[in-house]
């Protein structure tokens, strides 16, 4: 019978296969941290005050900016104008604010635009503001591309948001400002345009909107992009794992049609694993370069999403298989672990709903936010928390399983004294190696976590001396990403099912051995499952 | 013997003179802007593309590459002025630009406290209205501070604006060439203090939006906060400011390396020269805030109380967005005199 290829590679060999794969996740760190920049960037727009003088104000063909030609008359809010109207006043944000005496442009490398609003508002002992009042804001978005002229902006999107307003002060005098939170305003799920132009008013249309929010200074607004160099590295890497994994599968499913049998359920998993990584690696990105693709931010979490699914069901199905008290005579199926995966679909169905109502919904409307209303905070926080506590039963049920195999084992290795030398020797080595990946998947998690709290807890970015800086947070994404990909890509090497027999020929007891297995086993041994699990089912049933 | 003692006192002596008219004299351009922003108080338009100061050939330059920046120094120069008098209205300096308002006691003549405090000002607030004007677009020529040079604000994005304005700050005022001797080492610590103390001032402001909208991808940011709030630091800052002794007569001598390293000591501190003369000749008929206010204020010599009828913005409602409109109170206040 034949078993996987981590049981028949020899130490030596595995050895040097590892060192080639920490070789290659020191590279994918190194190439994050060296060559990528930061993840992301942001810009901080001060608004500038405009008049707007016209009778409708609903116009939307109507567009107020500080730059270029048919900029407009601009109100400075400290002096009292006795000519103006609330309703005439907008607060317009032109970006990218130019730099180095040049007007910049957006890059579709810079994939995704996420604004958000900080309001100042100034000390008034007249007019405080009152705990959790609500702003209302007339926000409408614009786009012009290179080449157009200057005062040819188009409506992208318009809406009328409601936003809660915390605000609190530590010296009520009246020069100081509240310290108030930021409000997100906006997310762009695709840069597909040059220039953009954003123009919020505050509208008074009945009686209380508008008025608890004090004295309003100025707004700013800051603007978060991801930077086009990080793009294109994490888009190379992807291009670089994709042809990998594509590879590997293909091989992975060559191997299992040589066999005689039907697939077990172990090997169906790491083809799903396979498969999910697959939709993660391919760099679809490529097309945002083309098209304009407002759901790409959805669809990455969607990937994301499907990827952990498959992955955490995966640990629990091959804890499972290796757990030796199922009857041996039925082949395992995915309905046997319905309980147990129950939790992982849980978890992902409630925050693909919250996805859904958050994300899903601003590819209609950018501006639009669950968090505002009473009922979409208790929504949003209803399954989050569902997702939270499914994420902890599974990680409880994980560690029992993964616990009682161990101790199984443990059980198991007491009988081996009793067994002939060759044959103990054999299954030493495969407990040693399926303890091997066990730590390997512990690790891999490990680093992971840790690496995200160094993250939470240093700058950013460290330095080694002048010249070498280390870019924590892209060396971060890019590591852990390359990690999870080097995990899939041994995983499905090393337990695909090996074509070298077992050196049934060599020597007299092994064929001593394998008689001795045969009578062993109640029923003729059809199934080439690894001959771990077989072995701990045969041994259950010694 | 006597000889040399004669020419010993001849060579101080001049020496001294020369010390004397380097601090009152051909000043440096760090000191001559500084104090000719701080002083001018009637928006005087002077020629050349600055406006607002008698600028040298390279801030002239300047100006006219970047057409928004002499309104930005106009605001500057506004913003600290109002500021100072506003903090220092209880105080016994209340930002005059002489002492006891005796016209010969300029507070440049010498470095004193109030000086080195200036100095701080004008700096931070060039430094505040520059970061300001970058994130509203009003100056086009703000740098790009990336870690990484040579690439392009696609690829690495950019750094924040204080840091640009810090940078541009001292670049204006000529920092670098204002000299090395004790006084200019002086000068140009106050003027990072001060413009520092704006950086300080920032506070950091993030926002998850990694899977789901979650904290896998956190982007952090600092926020300018207005210069109010910057003053209040600053003003601290005056009142820890440290005294320093005039280490050697020649003045124009580089520091040595041990006044530098006692000077390194006090990084973090305004530093000055010269004790303020006794302000309390000044302070007669000076309004105090409230009794206790009016113990320092007045020097013991005790107040006057009066009342005034006050007229003041009251039952201020935000009927509108933007603009604050008020009622006019007339209220009968208590009023505090120095006698």
């Amino acid at each position: 019978m034949t078993g996987t290829i981590i049981e028949n590679l020899s130490g030596r060999k595995l050895a040097v296969l590892v060192t080639l794969l920490l070789l290659c996740q020191v590279i994918c760190f190194l190439i994050g941290g060296l060559v990528a920049p930061m993840p992301a960037n942001t810009q901080t727009i001060l608004g500038t005050v405009c008049k707007d003088t016209s009778v409708m104000k609903n116009d939307t063909s109507k567009w107020f900016y500080n730059r270029g030609k048919g900029s407009c008359q601009t109100v400075d809010l400290g002096e009292t104008h006795h000519d103006l109207s609330e309703r005439d006043i907008v607060f317009a944000f032109q970006m990218p604010v130019p730099r180095e005496g040049e007007r910049f442009d957006y890059s579709r490398w810079q994939q995704n635009l996420i604004g958000v609003l900080q309001l100042d508002v100034r000390y008034h002992s007249q007019m405080e503001v009152k705990p959790r009042s609500t702003v209302t804001i007339d926000a409408r978005l614009a786009y012009r591309n290179k080449g157009d002229p200057d005062d040819e902006w188009k409506l992208y999107t318009q809406s009328i948001e409601k936003r809660n307003l915390d605000c609190d002060i530590d010296v009520k005098s009246e020069e100081y400002l509240y310290n108030c939170s930021t409000i997100p305003l906006f997310e762009l799920g695709s840069l597909y345009h040059d220039y953009y132009l954003l123009n919020i008013r505050l509208p008074v249309n009945t009686p209380d909107m508008n008025v608890h929010i004090g004295h309003l200074q100025d707004i700013w607004v800051t603007v978060i992009n991801q930077n086009g160099g990080f793009t294109k590295v994490w888009l190379s890497l992807k291009t670089a794992f994709f042809p990998c994994i594509i590879a590997i599968l293909v091989w992975f499913w060559n191997r299992i049609h040589m066999l005689e049998r039907k697939p077990v359920l172990l090997e169906k998993m790491l083809l799903s694993l396979g498969i999910s990584l697959c939709l993660l690696n391919a760099p679809i990105e490529y097309l945002t370069l083309q098209y304009d693709l407002p759901f790409m931010l959805l669809l990455g979490d969607i990937r994301q999403g499907l990827f952990y699914a498959t992955l955490f069901s995966f640990w629990l199905i091959f804890a499972g298989e290796h757990m030796l008290i199922q009857d041996t005579s039925s082949q395992s199926s995915l309905k046997q672990y319905w309980r147990h995966l129950s939790a992982v679909a849980m978890g992902c169905v409630s925050l693909f709903i919250f996805d859904m109502c958050e994300r899903g919904i601003q590819l209609r409307n950018p501006f639009y936010s669950i968090w505002v209303t009473d009922l979409g905070t208790n929504l949003a926080l209803t399954f989050i928390i569902l997702a939270g506590i499914s994420t902890g039963v599974y990680f409880l049920f994980l560690c029992y399983m993964v616990w009682k195999v161990f101790k199984n084992i443990s059980h198991k290795r007491q009988a081996l004294p009793t067994m002939c030398s060759v044959r103990r020797l054999h299954y030493e080595g495969i407990i040693y190696r399926f303890k091997f990946l066990m730590l390997a998947t512990l690790l891999c998690a490990a680093l992971t976590v840790i690496g995200f709290i160094l993250g939470q807890v240093a700058e950013g970015q460290w330095k080694w001396d002048e010249t070498i800086e280390l870019e924590y947070t892209s060396a971060f994404f890019t590591g852990v990403y390359g990690m999870w990909n080097i995990y899939i890509f041994s995983l499905l090497v090393l337990y695909a099912p090996s074509h070298k027999r077992w050196p049934v020929n060599e020597n007299t007891s092994d064929t001593q051995n394998l008689s001795e297995e045969i009578e062993f086993s109640p029923i003729p041994e059809r199934s080439e499952i690894s001959s771990l699990t077989s072995f701990i089912r045969k041994a259950t049933i010694d | 013997m006597f000889k040399s003692g004669v020419l010993t006192f001849l060579i101080v002596f001049t020496v001294s003179i020369f010390a004397a008219k380097n601090v009152n004299g051909s000043q440096p351009v760090l000191q001559k802007t500084i104090e000719e922003l701080f002083t001018d108080r009637a928006d005087v338009i002077y020629p050349g593309s600055c406006k607002t100061f008698r600028s040298s050939a390279r801030q002239s330059k300047m100006c006219k590459k970047e057409p928004g920046l002499s309104n930005i120094i106009l605001t500057a120069k506004q913003q600290a002025i109002t500021a100072c008098e506003d903090t220092f209205q209880y105080d016994r300096w209340n930002c005059s630009l002489v002492f006891n308002k005796r016209p010969k006691k300029s507070i440049f003549k010498k470095i004193y406290r109030e000086t080195a405090f200036v100095h701080a000002l004008i700096a931070a607030s060039i430094a505040h209205a520059v970061a300001r004007g970058c994130a509203s677009g009003n100056l086009s020529r703000c740098a790009c501070f990336g870690s990484f040079k040579n690439t392009s604000w696609h690829v690495r994005g950019c750094g924040d604006d204080f840091k640009f304005g810090k940078r541009f700050t001292k670049n204006f005022l000529e920092w670098k060439q204002a000299g090395s001797d004790q006084i200019a080492e002086i000068i140009k610590q106050d003027v990072i203090v001060g413009i520092d103390s704006v950086g300080e001032q920032m506070k950091e402001i993030c926002k998850c939006h990694g899977f789901s909208g979650s904290c896998t991808t956190k982007t952090c940011w600092k926020r300018l906060g207005p210069f109010n709030s910057a003053m209040g630091l600053l003003k601290k800052h005056y009142h820890h400011a440290v005294k320093r002794k005039l280490v050697n007569f020649t003045t124009k001598r580089a520091v040595t390396p041990k006044a530098r390293k006692r000077m390194q000591l006090d990084k973090n501190n305004l530093i000055y020269l010269q004790k303020t003369p006794n302000l309390c000749f000044s302070t007669k008929g000076r309004i105090c805030k409230d009794i206790h206010n009016c113990a320092t204020l007045c020097c013991g010599r005790g107040y006057v109380t009066g009342k005034k009828i006050v007229k003041s913005r009251c039952k201020c409602k935000m009927v509108d967005c933007c603009f604050v409109k008020c009622d006019t109170c007339v209220e009968t206040v208590d009023l505090f005199t120095c006698k």
